[in-house]
């Protein structure tokens, strides 16, 4: 069973952007990092460029975030694996949002990685910002589902 | 979240356009999956700047180029991360 926490800030704006990206790049639980639309290192320029997407919407305010953590079951054992894995989920996001993800080590019941994904919340394409309805989620779900080959659970956090 | 005060769209205006722009300005709003509107105040208040679209691209590229610097010639990455900064200057 696969678990995807989902987590959508309302309050901390930008600067709840920042904590998260800093989260996601740290150095003790990090093995490896990918991004689109974005660099991965210096997080001060991962950040600039996705706060220059919302400013040129004029979207600097509301929602900055989407923060899903995918918990990998037991089939997901290297990190090569859970690379690859990682990688195939944030396609689903990327052909209208900037994404860094990062995968985690992190021995838990039957999972030993997780991968953080954060997509910056307004669309580089067209300045939308993300949906985050339940529905929405959803259709994420059941992507993950056939990447991961697993049953797929999902809760806000 | 709302939205910030200085970010809520409160005054409106109309605009005399000929019926081809028009039509054209729908087409590429529609395209966008964005209303007229949207389409035609994003293109006017960032008219000086490269969309985010193409930045985007742009970066994903030097996102590759990076990672073969860095095996071969490490030595270019800080040049290679200036121009980076260029890039979203645009």
């Amino acid at each position: 069973m696969v678990i995807i926490k989902v987590k959508r800030d309302t309050y901390g704006g930008l600067r709840y952007l920042k904590n998260a990206l800093n989260y996601l790049e740290d150095g003790e639980k990090s093995l490896f990092t990918g991004g689109f639309g974005v660099v991965t290192t210096p997080l001060e320029d991962t950040f600039a460029q996705m706060v220059a997407v919302r400013k040129y919407f004029g979207k600097l305010s509301g929602n900055p975030l989407m923060h899903f953590i995918i918990s990998f079951d037991d089939k997901v054992v290297t990190l090569d694996h859970a690379n690859i894995l990682a990688e195939q989920l944030t396609l689903f996001f990327r052909n209208e949002y900037q994404v860094l993800w990062s995968v985690h080590f992190l021995q838990r019941g039957c999972s030993n990685f997780h991968v953080h994904i954060i997509i910056n919340s307004v669309s580089y394409i067209n300045g939308k910002m993300y949906h985050s309805s339940a529905s929405e989620i959803t259709r994420f779900k059941d992507y993950a589902a056939c990447v991961l080959n697993s049953d797929v659970r999902w809760f806000f956090a | 979240m709302a939205r910030d005060k200085s970010e809520q769209k409160t005054v409106n205006t109309s605009l005399r356009l000929t019926a081809e722009q028009k039509t054209e300005f729908e087409k590429r709003a529609k395209a966008m999956g964005i209303k007229i509107s949207s389409y035609i105040v994003n293109a006017a208040w960032n008219s000086n700047e490269l969309d985010p679209k193409t930045k985007v691209k742009m970066q994903n590229i030097l996102n590759f180029t990076e990672n073969i610097v860095k095996e071969y010639a490490p030595e270019q990455l800080p040049e290679l991360k200036s121009k980076r900064a260029e890039l979203w200057s645009l």
